[in-house]
């Protein structure tokens, strides 16, 4: 990458763009589809439901009442037949005309108390029936209605007064803005999502596999070109076309949002009120949106890039890419589902962050924190891709190899025994145990309190576990299972040390730049602590420093070491690390400590080394749960806060030299054992 | 000397089934220890079979394969030091260097020249003088996808030379070609060769080879067997023409198949 040309990856880029939008097919996907199809999917669907609507409402519905008629019930029913529009049957067995569709719903009678108590027997997976269901309640609600006033005159009160002696009304105040802002925010982010992707999907599978299919690869790599010009230059223009076709859906979609509102409107207000759209307020949160689309496109790009990259054709390319289109689904939803705010943990995670703030800016709601970090780390990720990108697309293995880089899509029989893991295996166990742990980890701490971070920590294990089996890797290399001499351990554990001082220093800094709730950390505490001292020790410490170590440091560090040189290998672990821990406010301090736990494991050559230094960590975070006079002593000495500089440099110094001996000393046993290894 | 290729191989692992669930690496040359020289003025053949490891070799030579092991050095400059620079000075063509179908002749050239960094004003009058030497007049602005194979074929040539490189890389070029324009590939090695360039060729077709090579090399399963002048070949097997010489040599290492 010493001359980088930037002259050459534009010229890429032209090239890609002159031959994406000399397609038709790419042409009508991007541009006609959205425009047609949503305004059709928005005619067929209200016609179709309102026509639903309109003859669930005329039908008169068969039911059973299971029981002789009270002359006043009687009555009711008789007087009341076109609101009811019930057609009352007597079948011998009510529950077997239930179940043969003969009648939709049939009401019981016992006498509980003295009372008279009805049981109305419905299917709910039945429409009618719950229509029905519905009509009857109403006739017995009415009939309670009766009956109470009934009583009250006997006893000589006045039943209005007694039965509602306040009166209310509920009126909405939010402006029409808000409305349409919370409307579009609950389905726009979600829907604009897919259009990326789908808006990106053609072009990243055609610059790429298309190029393998159409055999036009091989002319490409006798050009004079280094990896980042020319994936620099596929990349730019798939982003582009995904940017155009996500702005043309977007458009496409507040037109249709715009249209659906007001004819919403005309039918609530008897068609007399004109939607009060003022469309001044909206210009800011739709400016945030399209920088939101541009972000996110890139993001999106480079990551379909790395994986229609593996593909040897278009068929295979779309095979790996109908997962991934879920794998993107699932977290859009998040918008969906009411309690999951845009906060400094939630602001990391790619695309559900970038749903939280469209969603966000359209309740005309921000703050800079959240938006920096959602954009700061949607670019991070994507410079990530890019590098990635760059380095694995020139790779011959790709090129002409017949194994995929991908084995875990291939079927087991064709995997060569005892393979190294390669890097795509990898990134995708880690980003589908990402997923997977976003969705499960909550789930198992509601269901089982502080124990849940043990099951999440199994979870963490068997991944890489069943990968490895899948791949029949050779269990001993992969997971680096060796006995680390003394001198190791201690080297480790001195690494550690001045690890632990970093990690404090740097978690302090980002703290005083993003000031962040106090509550929000000793809530953290709080979940992590468990019933006694030995079951937290065991549960944060014991168990993720095997877990996460055999992950991170074993499968993830391994795989990568095959594809990647070991600096950027070290690099990239301790990033992935720092990422699945999912705040932003933990990254800095846990990539220190997972640069440095691999750090040590590469000179070691012993996963018990990094498990160790991994367990004093958390035993120490542990222990001050429980002294918190303790956790107030740790945390303040090597701290920033601001005032004082000197202190911190003080240990930012301690912190070198700790590290400086600590990896002597694993430094000197790795040159020793280098012979002995190979 | 242009080019100096010093005991490159390759290696590959493919996966054999040893037993009826196991599956192991296996590795194999595609191409073994290879030594050979090219001069500027030389046609320089490289013959034998399918399979032999021809295209493993020329790709090599192309810069687009990492030989295992070995050095391949094109005017004293190796490969593996700078790979980019080493491409700059050479036209590689083969089967699989297919071009962009929806862009024109005129358009590639042109994307191409901004790729080797060429000034655009030289790429310019570079297009019209190459468009002129091999007749691209009539279809320079049309579409590749339009093309006749023949006319696709002339444009692959075109390509390989818009940065003039000082060594030609031909894999099969005449394979499946009819006989104009196989004529016309043919045509323009021997063309070159007379400017002093040096053009590196294979192909299975020994009598092609046996008109145009002034040096020859036969290789089979990755390895060498002979390399010399077509004359001296003959002489040494005793033979009249290149095919028999190379059978005899095939014979003299009993791997002749049947």
């Amino acid at each position: 990458m010493s001359n980088f040309r930037f002259q050459a990856l534009l010229a890429i880029f032209k090239k890609e763009i002159l031959d994406i939008f000399r397609d038709k097919r790419t042409l009508a996907i991007m541009i006609l589809l959205p425009l047609i199809l949503y305004p059709v999917i928005l005619v067929v669907a209200s016609q179709f439901s309102i026509m639903m609507m309109q003859s669930r409402e005329e039908k008169v519905l068969d039911v059973a009442f299971a029981f002789p008629l009270e002359p006043r019930l009687e009555t009711l029913l008789k007087e009341q037949e076109s609101i009811y529009k019930l057609n009352l049957r007597d079948p011998g067995d009510p529950a077997q005309a239930l179940a043969q569709k003969e009648i939709l719903s049939y009401v019981t009678l016992e006498k509980t108390d003295g009372r008279d108590s009805f049981k109305i027997y419905y299917n709910s997976s039945d429409g009618d029936s719950r229509t029905a269901s519905d009509r009857i309640s109403m006739v017995l609600e009415d009939y309670k209605r009766l009956l109470t006033e009934d009583l009250l005159l006997k006893a000589g009160l006045a039943a209005e007064s007694v039965l509602e002696p306040i009166a209310y009304q509920e009126i909405d105040t939010a402006g029409d803005n808000e409305k349409t802002g919370f409307f579009l925010g609950t389905i726009l982010p979600f829907l604009m999502i897919i259009a990326l992707v789908t808006g990106a999907m053609y072009p990243a599978i055609d610059v790429t596999s298309g190029e393998k299919e159409r055999g036009t690869l091989e002319t490409l790599l006798t050009l004079p070109l280094s990896g980042l010009e020319l994936m620099g230059g596929k990349f730019l223009a798939v982003a582009l076309v995904a940017v155009i076709s996500a702005l043309i859906n977007f458009f496409s979609l507040v037109l249709v949002g715009i249209f659906l509102l007001r004819s919403l409107a005309v039918q609530a207000g008897g068609g007399q009120i004109p939607l009060q759209l003022d469309l001044g307020t909206l210009i800011l949160p739709f400016g945030l949106i399209l920088i939101c689309i541009l972000i996110f496109a890139l993001f999106v790009s480079a990551l379909i890039l790395c994986i229609t990259c593996f593909a040897r054709s278009f068929k295979e390319a779309n095979n790996y890419l109908t997962p991934v289109m879920i794998l993107f689904m699932l977290p859009a939803m998040a918008t969906m589902i009411p309690g999951i705010t845009l906060n400094t943990k939630t602001a990391a995670i790619p695309i559900v962050n970038i749903c939280l703030l469209i969603r966000d800016a359209l309740a005309l709601n921000y703050s800079a924190v959240n938006m920096a970090i959602v954009l700061l780390s949607n670019l991070v990720y994507t410079i990530m891709a890019v590098l990635i990108l760059s380095k694995i697309y020139n790779s011959e293995n790709i090129l002409f190899g017949t194994g995929g880089e991908l084995n875990l899509l291939e079927s087991r029989r064709n995997i060569i025994t005892g393979s190294k893991i390669s890097c795509g295996d990898c990134l995708l166990v880690y980003f589908a145990g990402l997923v997977l742990l976003f969705y499960i980890s909550p789930l198992f701490t509601r269901k089982f309190g502080f124990y849940g971070i043990a099951l999440t920590q199994a979870v963490i294990l068997i991944l890489p576990l069943l990968a490895a089996v899948y791949l029949k890797a050779d269990f001993k290399q992969t997971f680096w299972l060796k006995l680390p001499a003394i001198r190791d351990i201690v080297g480790g554990l001195l690494l550690w040390a001045g690890a632990f001082i970093l990690a404090n220093l740097s978690a302090s800094l980002l703290l005083y730049l993003f000031p962040q709730n106090e509550e929000v950390v000793e809530q953290l505490g709080l979940v992590l602590k468990g019933d006694s001292l030995w079951a937290t020790l065991l549960v944060v410490a014991l168990l993720p420093a095997i877990c996460e170590e055999l992950f991170f440091r074993g499968f993830i560090f391994s795989s990568l070491q095959g594809s990647v040189k070991t600096i950027p290998a070290i690099g990239i672990t301790g990033l992935l690390f720092a990422f699945y821990h999912l705040d932003f406010i933990r990254l800095a301090p846990t990539f220190i400590l997972g640069v440095l736990f691999t750090l040590a494991l590469y000179r070691s050559g012993s996963i018990l080394v990094p498990m160790i230094m991994h367990f004093a960590n958390n035993a120490l975070a542990s222990i001050s749960l429980f002294y918190p006079a303790m956790l107030e002593k740790i945390n303040s000495i090597p701290a920033f806060t601001g005032h004082n500089v000197l202190w911190p440099a003080i240990f930012l110094l301690l912190a070198a030299l700790l590290i400086f001996v600590g990896n002597r000393l694993l430094t000197v046993q790795k040159a020793m054992s280098t012979d002995g290894n190979k | 000397m242009v080019l100096t290729v010093q005991e490159i191989s390759k290696k590959f692992v493919r996966s054999v089934k040893t037993d009826r669930r196991k599956r192991e690496r296996e590795e194999f040359y595609a191409v073994n220890r290879l030594s050979f020289q090219v001069e500027a003025g030389d046609i320089f053949g490289v013959l034998g079979p399918n399979g032999a490891g021809k295209t493993t070799l020329l790709r090599m030579l192309g810069g687009i394969m990492t030989p295992t092991s070995g050095t391949v050095s094109l005017l004293g400059l190796k490969v593996k030091d700078n790979p980019n620079a080493y491409k700059r000075a050479i036209g590689y063509l083969s089967g699989n260097t297919k071009l962009y179908g929806r862009m024109t002749p005129r358009e590639l050239l042109t994307i191409f020249g901004k790729l080797y960094s060429i000034p655009e004003a030289v790429t310019k009058s570079r297009i019209q003088e190459i468009i002129t030497m091999l007749k691209l007049e009539d279809f320079a602005d049309n579409r590749i996808e339009k093309l006749s194979t023949g006319q696709t074929q002339r444009v692959s040539i075109a390509r390989c030379l818009i940065h003039s490189p000082a060594l030609y890389i031909f894999d099969e070029p005449t394979l499946g070609l009819d006989v104009l324009s196989s004529h016309a590939i043919i045509d323009f090695m021997l063309k070159e060769r007379q400017k002093g360039k040096a053009v590196v060729y294979s192909t299975h077709y020994m009598e092609e080879a046996e008109t145009i090579c002034n040096k020859i090399l036969f290789i089979h399963k990755g390895v060498a067997i002979a390399e010399g002048s077509p004359e001296s070949l003959k002489a040494a097997t005793n033979t009249t023409n290149i095919r028999d010489a190379f059978l005899t040599l095939i014979k003299e290492r009993g791997e002749l198949l049947e």
